[in-house]
């Protein structure tokens, strides 16, 4: 019976239908055999549910933030700013790239966001300057996963409304192991420019650095004030987003930059986001209503009491089935699927949850980079025409081989994610 | 003409989620300044949310902004591909249809009981619930033009 939800489930996707409705459309028919007429009327009431949750409102005020800061070309103050200060080394724009992958992820929720609006920024000079193809590809698609471990990160919104744990705590658990991250693939990327011989650009000078800076300061200001109010204890991680919504609203609006077109797209962009996650997030718990009457959960379980397994085992074999999963699906239905399922085992065997969503997050960062279904992978061959997804893909294996690496060190350091979250009030 | 329409109640929705942005910054501030914190602000900022994924939901999906898996239908004839995305359409269409018709039952009940929502502000219960049968007919709306090009964007 598991076997062929799954089944109908992976036919209608191949099939292309958009990954919402393949889990809605493929739950809703096993809880019609397994329930019967009950299924229909209980198909609102699941779909109401589901929605109702404060935590997950964080999530449009998180995306309207980047979007604002997208729209209002404050990403590219950033950008400018990084480079006038690094450019000039051997290898600056791949150095600047690392560091604007790290930074906008500060401001960004998403992992696509980051490796769209980091790609769009970066790719076109990267490769102008005679960069490598592949190595361009896989440092923006591998970079931009940082968008989901550097706080803010809508992973963590979901994991924290399907547990106990606080969003801000986790949010705050992120931050050594994305800087950890971001020092491995600055460490590559000047490897690779050293050994491929890049230079650097011209040097900035003084008087650009400082106009620069002083243009991305107000930018640049807001994640620390998301980040330090969540860290202080002054707003929660919701309260944190739509603060950060509204002051990059009213800071676009200073920098006269907040026009009609602008504000439209932003409102669209914003919507149809939040609306495609929602509408994944409704049909996975449906779907997840399913799996969890077929008593996978309880299977799983008992297996795993019956075995014996240590902690350590376990968070192996979890992660090779989010590998596994990684490869086709993404990341809001993997969680909601699993993770329910995951939670109280990581209770009865006395894992850290908070450490537990840092290697989670990691592994999904594979997850966002691996075919058929790696978002980033399409983002990045999307922006630049003439680019398959496969030249993507070849160029992300050395950051793989990084992230499994940090995903190590992770594993084997648990004060890595767990030391700073104990400081959060 | 559809799409348009479509497109201006996901700009509504746009709009409903820079309100919710704005009440949880008025409630930090009653919070902190008049040290008098709401009791409505969560619950309607939820509902506002529900309204705006599902108002949305026919621009995101005729905008093509669904993540979806189209790597093997890409490779299919013209043709074959084509009649995929009329089968694919039709069994999302009949799901938004009970989704619509469902949610439009759930309401006839919610206020035929005389329900109200389980939360702090007694809010009744068909307000936000009627976000989904109004989604549903949203989608119906996208699926069908879905089906009028035999192909999904």
């Amino acid at each position: 019976m598991t076997a062929a939800l799954f089944l109908l489930f992976g036919l209608l996707l191949v099939a292309g239908m958009p990954v919402a409705f393949a889990l809605a459309a493929s739950g809703f028919s096993f809880l019609l055999i397994l329930n019967g007429s009950g299924a229909l009327a209980a198909l609102p009431t699941i779909a109401y549910d589901s929605l109702n949750s404060f935590t997950f409102t964080a999530i449009p005020l998180y995306i309207l933030m980047a979007n604002v800061l997208i729209q209002s070309e404050i990403g590219r103050d950033l950008y400018r700013m990084i480079q006038d200060w690094v450019g000039h080394w051997p290898g600056g724009l791949a150095i600047a790239t690392v560091l604007f992958c790290a930074g906008f992820s500060a401001i960004s929720g998403s992992s696509v966001a980051t490796a769209a609006t980091v790609g769009m920024l970066s790719i076109p000079e990267m490769l102008r300057a005679g960069y490598d193809r592949r190595f361009v590809f896989g440092l923006v698609a591998a970079g931009g996963t940082l968008g989901i471990l550097i706080p803010p990160s809508l992973f963590m919104i979901l994991y924290a409304a399907l547990t106990d744990e606080s969003a801000g705590k986790l949010f705050i658990a992120g931050v050594v192991p994305g800087l950890l991250l971001t020092v491995l693939f600055l460490a590559y990327a000047v490897f690779f420019s050293w050994r491929r011989g890049y230079r650097g650009g011209e040097r900035a000078s003084w008087q650009r650095r400082f106009t620069s800076t002083r243009r991305a300061l107000w930018g640049a200001s807001l994640p620390v004030i998301v980040v330090g109010g969540i860290y202080t204890g002054a707003f929660t991680a919701t309260e944190a987003a739509a603060v950060g919504a509204l002051l990059s609203l009213v800071l676009a609006a200073l920098l006269g930059r907040l026009t009609g077109p602008a504000i439209r797209q932003i409102l669209l962009d914003t919507v149809k986001t939040t609306s495609m996650i929602f509408l994944i997030i409704v049909a996975a718990i449906l779907f997840g209503h399913v799996v969890t009457l077929l008593k996978l959960p309880q299977v799983m379980i008992t297996a795993l009491a019956v075995s014996g397994v240590g902690p350590l085992t376990f968070i192996l074999a979890v992660c090779m089935i989010f590998l596994f999963l990684g490869d086709f699906l993404e990341v809001v239905s993997i969680t909601l699927i699993t993770l329910p399922i995951i939670y109280p085992v990581l209770k009865t065997m006395q894992i850290d949850p908070i450490w537990f969503a840092v290697i989670m997050t990691i592994m999904m960062e594979f997850a966002l980079i691996t075919p058929p279904v790696g978002l980033n992978l399409f983002v990045i061959s999307g922006l630049q025409p003439g680019t398959t997804w496969e030249e993507v893909f070849r160029g992300t294996l050395p950051f793989m081989i990084l992230m499994a690496i940090a995903l190590a060190l992770v594993i084997a350091f648990p004060p890595l994610s767990t030391w700073l979250p104990r400081y959060v009030r | 003409m559809i799409d348009r329409w479509l497109e201006r109640l996901a700009l509504l929705g746009g709009v409903l989620l820079v309100a919710v942005g704005g009440l949880i910054s008025y409630e930090v501030v009653a919070r902190y300044l008049f040290n008098a914190p709401t009791t409505w602000i969560l619950d309607v900022s939820i509902y506002l949310t529900m309204w705006a994924t599902f108002l949305a939901a026919g621009h995101t999906l005729r905008a093509g902004a669904h993540i979806r898996m189209d790597l093997y239908v890409r490779r299919l004839a013209p043709r074959v591909r084509r009649r995929t995305d009329v089968i694919v359409a039709l069994v999302a269409l009949a799901f938004s249809a009970l989704l619509t018709w469902q949610g439009l039952q759930s309401i006839v009940d919610a206020v035929r009981l005389g329900e109200v929502t389980l939360s702090t502000i007694r809010v009744p219960l068909w307000v936000p619930l009627a976000a989904i049968p109004t989604g549903g007919l949203i989608l119906v709306a996208g699926w069908l033009l879905c089906l009028r090009d035999r192909r999904i964007p």
